[in-house]
Protein backbone atom coordinates (compact mmCIF):
# COMPACT_ATOMS: atom_id res chain seq x y z
CA UNK A 1 0.00 0.00 0.00
CA UNK A 2 2.71 2.37 1.07
CA UNK A 3 4.72 1.33 -1.86
CA UNK A 4 1.83 2.05 -4.15
CA UNK A 5 1.43 5.58 -2.81
CA UNK A 6 5.12 6.21 -3.21
CA UNK A 7 4.90 5.16 -6.80
CA UNK A 8 1.92 7.40 -7.32
CA UNK A 9 3.77 10.33 -5.79
CA UNK A 10 6.82 9.83 -7.86
CA UNK A 11 4.72 9.51 -10.98
CA UNK A 12 2.99 12.74 -10.09
CA UNK A 13 6.34 14.40 -9.48
CA UNK A 14 7.57 13.16 -12.79
CA UNK A 15 4.47 14.44 -14.50
CA UNK A 16 4.78 17.85 -12.84
CA UNK A 17 8.47 18.13 -13.59
CA UNK A 18 7.96 17.16 -17.21
CA UNK A 19 5.19 19.71 -17.57
CA UNK A 20 7.34 22.45 -16.11
CA UNK A 21 10.26 21.32 -18.21
CA UNK A 22 8.08 21.66 -21.28
CA UNK A 23 6.93 25.13 -20.36
CA UNK A 24 10.43 26.23 -19.44
CA UNK A 25 11.89 25.13 -22.71
CA UNK A 26 8.66 26.23 -24.43
CA UNK A 27 10.12 26.97 -27.80
CA UNK A 28 7.65 28.21 -30.35
CA UNK A 29 6.44 25.52 -32.67
CA UNK A 30 8.03 25.21 -36.07
CA UNK A 31 5.84 25.21 -39.10
CA UNK A 32 6.44 24.59 -42.75
CA UNK A 33 4.35 26.66 -45.11
CA UNK A 34 1.93 24.41 -46.95
CA UNK A 35 2.98 25.18 -50.48
CA UNK A 36 2.73 21.49 -51.32
CA UNK A 37 -1.01 21.53 -50.72
CA UNK A 38 -1.14 25.09 -52.06
CA UNK A 39 -2.71 26.52 -48.93
CA UNK A 40 -0.56 29.55 -49.28
CA UNK A 41 -0.16 32.20 -51.91
CA UNK A 42 1.90 35.27 -52.64
CA UNK A 43 -0.27 37.68 -54.57
CA UNK A 44 0.43 41.10 -55.93
CA UNK A 45 -1.72 43.92 -57.14
CA UNK A 46 -0.75 47.06 -58.99
CA UNK A 47 -2.79 49.82 -60.50
CA UNK A 48 -2.99 49.82 -64.26
CA UNK A 49 -2.72 53.42 -65.47
CA UNK A 50 -4.62 54.39 -62.34
CA UNK A 51 -7.86 53.07 -63.85
CA UNK A 52 -7.98 49.51 -62.58
CA UNK A 53 -6.05 46.96 -60.57
CA UNK A 54 -4.02 44.19 -62.10
CA UNK A 55 -3.34 41.12 -59.98
CA UNK A 56 -0.92 38.27 -60.23
CA UNK A 57 1.06 35.94 -58.06
CA UNK A 58 4.24 33.96 -57.62
CA UNK A 59 3.41 30.33 -58.21
CA UNK A 60 6.51 28.83 -56.61
CA UNK A 61 7.89 29.60 -53.19
CA UNK A 62 8.71 27.86 -49.95
CA UNK A 63 9.06 28.90 -46.35
CA UNK A 64 8.97 28.14 -42.68
CA UNK A 65 7.95 29.95 -39.56
CA UNK A 66 7.95 29.52 -35.84
CA UNK A 67 4.98 30.62 -33.84
CA UNK A 68 3.82 30.46 -30.26
CA UNK A 69 0.38 31.97 -29.71
CA UNK A 70 1.41 32.92 -26.18
CA UNK A 71 4.46 34.77 -27.40
CA UNK A 72 3.82 35.95 -30.96
CA UNK A 73 6.63 38.50 -30.64
CA UNK A 74 9.12 35.62 -30.56
CA UNK A 75 7.96 34.31 -33.93
CA UNK A 76 10.21 34.10 -36.93
CA UNK A 77 9.49 33.65 -40.61
CA UNK A 78 11.57 32.86 -43.60
CA UNK A 79 10.33 32.69 -47.18
CA UNK A 80 12.05 32.14 -50.50
CA UNK A 81 10.28 32.95 -53.76
CA UNK A 82 11.14 31.78 -57.28
CA UNK A 83 10.86 35.05 -59.14
CA UNK A 84 10.60 33.15 -62.43
CA UNK A 85 7.23 31.81 -61.30
CA UNK A 86 5.61 35.23 -61.64
CA UNK A 87 2.19 34.70 -63.16
CA UNK A 88 -0.19 37.41 -64.28
CA UNK A 89 -2.12 35.13 -66.63
CA UNK A 90 -0.55 36.62 -69.75
CA UNK A 91 2.48 34.86 -71.26
CA UNK A 92 3.98 37.87 -73.00
CA UNK A 93 3.56 40.15 -69.99
CA UNK A 94 5.05 37.48 -67.73
CA UNK A 95 7.98 37.20 -70.12
CA UNK A 96 8.40 40.95 -69.77
CA UNK A 97 8.10 40.74 -65.98
CA UNK A 98 10.89 38.14 -65.90
CA UNK A 99 13.15 40.29 -68.07
CA UNK A 100 15.67 42.95 -67.11
CA UNK A 101 12.93 45.58 -67.28
CA UNK A 102 11.39 44.18 -64.09
CA UNK A 103 12.60 41.21 -62.05
CA UNK A 104 15.85 40.16 -63.76
CA UNK A 105 14.94 36.56 -63.12
CA UNK A 106 18.03 35.17 -64.80
CA UNK A 107 20.32 37.19 -62.55
CA UNK A 108 18.16 37.12 -59.42
CA UNK A 109 16.13 33.90 -59.48
CA UNK A 110 15.18 34.16 -55.79
CA UNK A 111 13.46 36.76 -53.70
CA UNK A 112 13.64 36.22 -49.97
CA UNK A 113 12.06 37.50 -46.83
CA UNK A 114 13.68 36.99 -43.43
CA UNK A 115 11.95 38.42 -40.37
CA UNK A 116 13.97 40.51 -37.99
CA UNK A 117 11.37 41.69 -35.48
CA UNK A 118 7.73 41.15 -34.59
CA UNK A 119 5.75 44.01 -33.12
CA UNK A 120 2.58 42.85 -31.38
CA UNK A 121 -0.26 45.21 -30.71
CA UNK A 122 -2.95 45.07 -28.04
CA UNK A 123 -4.65 42.32 -29.93
CA UNK A 124 -2.32 39.34 -29.91
CA UNK A 125 -3.76 38.14 -33.20
CA UNK A 126 -2.55 41.17 -35.08
CA UNK A 127 1.07 42.09 -35.46
CA UNK A 128 3.66 43.65 -37.70
CA UNK A 129 6.41 41.49 -39.06
CA UNK A 130 9.50 43.52 -39.83
CA UNK A 131 12.05 41.84 -42.01
CA UNK A 132 14.57 42.03 -44.80
CA UNK A 133 13.05 41.60 -48.22
CA UNK A 134 15.43 40.89 -51.07
CA UNK A 135 14.12 41.38 -54.58
CA UNK A 136 15.96 42.06 -57.82
CA UNK A 137 19.21 42.01 -55.87
CA UNK A 138 18.14 44.79 -53.50
CA UNK A 139 17.58 44.17 -49.79
CA UNK A 140 15.31 46.50 -47.86
CA UNK A 141 13.50 46.33 -44.59
CA UNK A 142 9.73 46.06 -45.02
CA UNK A 143 6.88 45.73 -42.58
CA UNK A 144 4.10 43.24 -43.17
CA UNK A 145 0.78 43.86 -41.50
CA UNK A 146 -0.35 40.43 -40.31
CA UNK A 147 -3.57 39.10 -39.00
CA UNK A 148 -3.92 35.59 -37.65
CA UNK A 149 -6.73 33.69 -39.30
CA UNK A 150 -6.84 30.64 -37.09
CA UNK A 151 -5.13 27.53 -35.82
CA UNK A 152 -5.99 24.03 -34.73
CA UNK A 153 -5.93 20.38 -35.58
CA UNK A 154 -6.62 19.39 -39.13
CA UNK A 155 -8.78 16.33 -39.91
CA UNK A 156 -5.75 14.24 -40.94
CA UNK A 157 -3.72 14.20 -37.75
CA UNK A 158 -1.75 17.38 -38.26
CA UNK A 159 -1.83 20.83 -36.73
CA UNK A 160 -2.07 24.01 -38.70
CA UNK A 161 -2.07 27.73 -38.20
CA UNK A 162 -2.66 30.41 -40.76
CA UNK A 163 -2.19 34.11 -41.31
CA UNK A 164 -2.99 36.84 -43.78
CA UNK A 165 -0.48 39.56 -44.42
CA UNK A 166 -0.29 42.75 -46.40
CA UNK A 167 2.45 45.11 -47.35
CA UNK A 168 3.40 47.35 -50.20
CA UNK A 169 6.67 48.03 -51.91
CA UNK A 170 7.91 50.74 -54.16
CA UNK A 171 9.13 49.39 -57.49
CA UNK A 172 11.87 52.00 -57.68
CA UNK A 173 13.20 50.93 -54.27
CA UNK A 174 13.95 47.55 -55.74
CA UNK A 175 15.63 48.86 -58.86
CA UNK A 176 12.80 47.98 -61.22
CA UNK A 177 13.81 49.68 -64.45
CA UNK A 178 10.45 49.91 -66.18
CA UNK A 179 8.33 52.90 -65.32
CA UNK A 180 4.64 52.06 -65.43
CA UNK A 181 3.50 55.59 -64.77
CA UNK A 182 2.68 57.74 -61.75
CA UNK A 183 -0.26 55.63 -60.60
CA UNK A 184 1.74 52.42 -60.70
CA UNK A 185 4.78 53.06 -58.56
CA UNK A 186 3.82 50.77 -55.72
CA UNK A 187 2.81 47.13 -55.64
CA UNK A 188 0.56 45.73 -52.96
CA UNK A 189 1.62 42.32 -51.76
CA UNK A 190 -1.00 40.14 -50.22
CA UNK A 191 0.10 36.98 -48.49
CA UNK A 192 -1.93 34.02 -47.44
CA UNK A 193 0.01 31.54 -45.37
CA UNK A 194 -0.94 28.25 -43.81
CA UNK A 195 1.71 26.38 -41.85
CA UNK A 196 1.75 22.71 -40.90
CA UNK A 197 3.41 22.03 -37.58
CA UNK A 198 6.58 20.00 -37.99
CA UNK B 1 6.12 34.62 -116.72
CA UNK B 2 4.77 33.50 -113.36
CA UNK B 3 6.73 30.27 -113.05
CA UNK B 4 10.43 29.71 -112.51
CA UNK B 5 12.57 27.93 -115.06
CA UNK B 6 16.16 26.67 -115.25
CA UNK B 7 17.28 30.02 -116.59
CA UNK B 8 15.56 32.39 -114.22
CA UNK B 9 12.84 33.28 -111.76
CA UNK B 10 9.19 33.93 -112.55
CA UNK B 11 7.17 36.86 -111.29
CA UNK B 12 5.80 35.09 -108.23
CA UNK B 13 9.24 34.11 -106.89
CA UNK B 14 10.58 37.59 -107.54
CA UNK B 15 7.62 39.24 -105.84
CA UNK B 16 7.83 36.97 -102.81
CA UNK B 17 11.59 37.49 -102.61
CA UNK B 18 11.43 41.27 -102.51
CA UNK B 19 8.27 41.61 -100.44
CA UNK B 20 9.61 39.24 -97.79
CA UNK B 21 13.02 40.94 -97.90
CA UNK B 22 11.43 44.30 -97.16
CA UNK B 23 9.11 42.86 -94.52
CA UNK B 24 11.85 40.91 -92.76
CA UNK B 25 14.18 43.90 -92.53
CA UNK B 26 11.29 46.09 -91.38
CA UNK B 27 10.33 43.49 -88.77
CA UNK B 28 13.89 43.43 -87.51
CA UNK B 29 13.95 47.19 -87.07
CA UNK B 30 10.50 47.23 -85.52
CA UNK B 31 11.48 44.44 -83.13
CA UNK B 32 14.56 46.31 -81.94
CA UNK B 33 12.56 49.53 -81.64
CA UNK B 34 9.47 48.23 -79.90
CA UNK B 35 11.14 46.36 -77.02
CA UNK B 36 12.51 49.58 -75.58
CA UNK B 37 9.36 51.68 -75.83
CA UNK B 38 8.15 53.28 -72.65
CA UNK B 39 4.81 52.17 -71.26
CA UNK B 40 3.09 55.40 -72.25
CA UNK B 41 4.33 55.38 -75.82
CA UNK B 42 1.71 55.34 -78.59
CA UNK B 43 3.46 52.35 -80.10
CA UNK B 44 3.69 50.29 -76.92
CA UNK B 45 0.82 48.08 -78.10
CA UNK B 46 0.69 48.99 -81.78
CA UNK B 47 4.33 47.98 -82.31
CA UNK B 48 4.00 44.39 -81.13
CA UNK B 49 0.61 43.99 -82.85
CA UNK B 50 2.08 45.13 -86.16
CA UNK B 51 5.16 42.97 -85.57
CA UNK B 52 3.00 39.88 -85.01
CA UNK B 53 0.71 40.65 -87.96
CA UNK B 54 3.58 41.19 -90.41
CA UNK B 55 5.40 38.18 -89.01
CA UNK B 56 2.36 36.08 -89.87
CA UNK B 57 2.34 37.59 -93.37
CA UNK B 58 5.97 36.54 -93.77
CA UNK B 59 5.11 33.07 -92.49
CA UNK B 60 2.42 32.74 -95.17
CA UNK B 61 4.79 34.04 -97.85
CA UNK B 62 7.50 31.62 -96.77
CA UNK B 63 5.15 28.66 -96.90
CA UNK B 64 4.01 29.63 -100.41
CA UNK B 65 7.62 30.16 -101.35
CA UNK B 66 8.77 26.72 -100.24
CA UNK B 67 5.89 25.02 -102.03
CA UNK B 68 6.55 27.13 -105.13
CA UNK B 69 10.26 26.26 -105.00
CA UNK B 70 9.47 22.55 -104.80
CA UNK B 71 6.99 22.47 -107.68
CA UNK B 72 9.14 24.68 -109.94
CA UNK B 73 12.49 24.00 -111.52
CA UNK B 74 15.33 25.64 -109.59
CA UNK B 75 17.23 28.19 -111.69
CA UNK B 76 20.73 27.00 -112.47
CA UNK B 77 23.74 28.18 -110.52
CA UNK B 78 25.68 30.86 -112.31
CA UNK B 79 29.14 30.68 -110.86
CA UNK B 80 31.72 28.52 -112.55
CA UNK B 81 33.33 27.78 -109.22
CA UNK B 82 31.80 24.97 -107.23
CA UNK B 83 32.77 26.52 -103.87
CA UNK B 84 31.02 29.77 -104.77
CA UNK B 85 27.85 27.96 -105.71
CA UNK B 86 28.08 25.98 -102.49
CA UNK B 87 28.60 29.14 -100.44
CA UNK B 88 25.61 30.80 -102.09
CA UNK B 89 23.48 27.75 -101.44
CA UNK B 90 24.66 27.54 -97.82
CA UNK B 91 23.71 31.18 -97.20
CA UNK B 92 20.30 30.69 -98.83
CA UNK B 93 19.55 27.56 -96.83
CA UNK B 94 20.77 29.33 -93.69
CA UNK B 95 18.40 32.20 -94.41
CA UNK B 96 15.47 29.86 -94.92
CA UNK B 97 16.30 27.99 -91.70
CA UNK B 98 16.79 31.14 -89.60
CA UNK B 99 13.65 32.77 -90.97
CA UNK B 100 11.54 29.73 -90.19
CA UNK B 101 12.94 29.32 -86.68
CA UNK B 102 12.43 33.02 -85.95
CA UNK B 103 8.87 32.82 -87.29
CA UNK B 104 8.06 29.70 -85.29
CA UNK B 105 9.59 31.01 -82.04
CA UNK B 106 7.66 34.26 -82.43
CA UNK B 107 4.47 32.35 -83.10
CA UNK B 108 4.94 30.18 -80.00
CA UNK B 109 5.62 33.18 -77.74
CA UNK B 110 2.49 34.91 -79.06
CA UNK B 111 0.28 31.90 -78.47
CA UNK B 112 1.87 30.74 -75.21
CA UNK B 113 -1.07 31.76 -73.05
CA UNK B 114 -3.58 29.93 -75.22
CA UNK B 115 -4.68 33.02 -77.15
CA UNK B 116 -4.62 32.84 -80.94
CA UNK B 117 -2.13 34.91 -82.93
CA UNK B 118 -3.90 37.69 -84.81
CA UNK B 119 -3.01 38.99 -88.25
CA UNK B 120 -4.46 42.52 -88.38
CA UNK B 121 -7.61 41.28 -86.66
CA UNK B 122 -8.43 39.55 -89.95
CA UNK B 123 -7.19 36.04 -89.44
CA UNK B 124 -6.65 34.15 -86.20
CA UNK B 125 -3.92 31.54 -86.14
CA UNK B 126 -4.46 28.61 -83.80
CA UNK B 127 -2.58 27.82 -80.62
CA UNK B 128 -0.40 24.80 -81.38
CA UNK B 129 1.18 24.46 -77.96
CA UNK B 130 1.30 26.49 -74.77
CA UNK B 131 4.94 26.93 -73.81
CA UNK B 132 6.03 26.95 -70.19
CA UNK B 133 7.57 30.17 -68.89
CA UNK B 134 11.13 28.80 -69.19
CA UNK B 135 10.45 27.84 -72.79
CA UNK B 136 8.90 31.23 -73.54
CA UNK B 137 12.13 32.84 -72.36
CA UNK B 138 14.18 30.37 -74.40
CA UNK B 139 12.02 31.06 -77.47
CA UNK B 140 12.57 34.77 -76.88
CA UNK B 141 16.34 34.34 -76.89
CA UNK B 142 16.25 32.17 -80.00
CA UNK B 143 14.00 34.75 -81.68
CA UNK B 144 16.39 37.58 -80.92
CA UNK B 145 19.69 35.84 -81.71
CA UNK B 146 18.50 34.23 -84.93
CA UNK B 147 17.00 37.54 -86.05
CA UNK B 148 20.55 38.88 -85.85
CA UNK B 149 21.61 35.73 -87.71
CA UNK B 150 19.20 36.63 -90.50
CA UNK B 151 20.68 40.11 -90.75
CA UNK B 152 24.22 38.71 -90.98
CA UNK B 153 23.17 36.22 -93.66
CA UNK B 154 21.34 38.99 -95.55
CA UNK B 155 24.58 40.97 -95.60
CA UNK B 156 26.41 37.94 -97.04
CA UNK B 157 23.57 37.32 -99.51
CA UNK B 158 23.64 40.94 -100.72
CA UNK B 159 27.43 40.92 -100.89
CA UNK B 160 27.28 37.78 -103.03
CA UNK B 161 24.67 39.30 -105.33
CA UNK B 162 26.75 42.46 -105.78
CA UNK B 163 29.87 40.40 -106.36
CA UNK B 164 28.10 38.57 -109.17
CA UNK B 165 26.75 41.77 -110.64
CA UNK B 166 29.80 44.02 -110.42
CA UNK B 167 32.80 41.70 -110.45
CA UNK B 168 31.66 38.59 -112.33
CA UNK B 169 29.17 40.54 -114.41
CA UNK B 170 26.65 37.71 -114.67
CA UNK B 171 22.84 37.71 -114.49
CA UNK B 172 22.49 36.65 -110.83
CA UNK B 173 21.07 39.96 -109.63
CA UNK B 174 19.27 40.81 -112.86
CA UNK B 175 17.31 37.58 -112.91
CA UNK B 176 15.93 38.38 -109.42
CA UNK B 177 14.65 41.67 -110.88
CA UNK B 178 13.39 40.67 -114.33
CA UNK B 179 11.03 37.72 -114.59
CA UNK B 180 12.10 35.02 -117.01
CA UNK B 181 10.19 35.36 -120.31
CA UNK B 182 8.67 31.99 -120.97
CA UNK B 183 9.77 28.89 -119.20
CA UNK B 184 9.01 26.61 -122.17
CA UNK B 185 11.41 28.47 -124.46
CA UNK B 186 14.49 28.00 -122.28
Amino acid sequence: MFKHTALKTSLLALAVSSVSATSLTALADSYVIDTKGAHASINFAIKHLGYSVLTGRFDTFSGEFTYDPAKPEASTVNVSIDTGSVNSNHAERDKHLRSGDFLNVEKFPKATFVSTKIVVGDNKNEFDIVGDFTLNGVTKSITIDVEKVGEGKDPWGGYRSGFSGETSINLKDFNVKMDLGPASQTVQLQLEVEGIKK
Amino acid sequence: MLKDSRSGYGLLSIAIHWVSAILILFLFGLGIYMVDLSYYDDWYHKGPELHISLGLVVLMLMLVRVVWRIINPTPEELSTKRTQNLAAKFVKLGLYACIFVVLISGYLITTAEGQPARMFNLIQFPVLTELSSQNVDLAGEIHEYLAWGIVILVVLHVAGALLHHVVMRDRTLVRMLKPVKKSTLQ
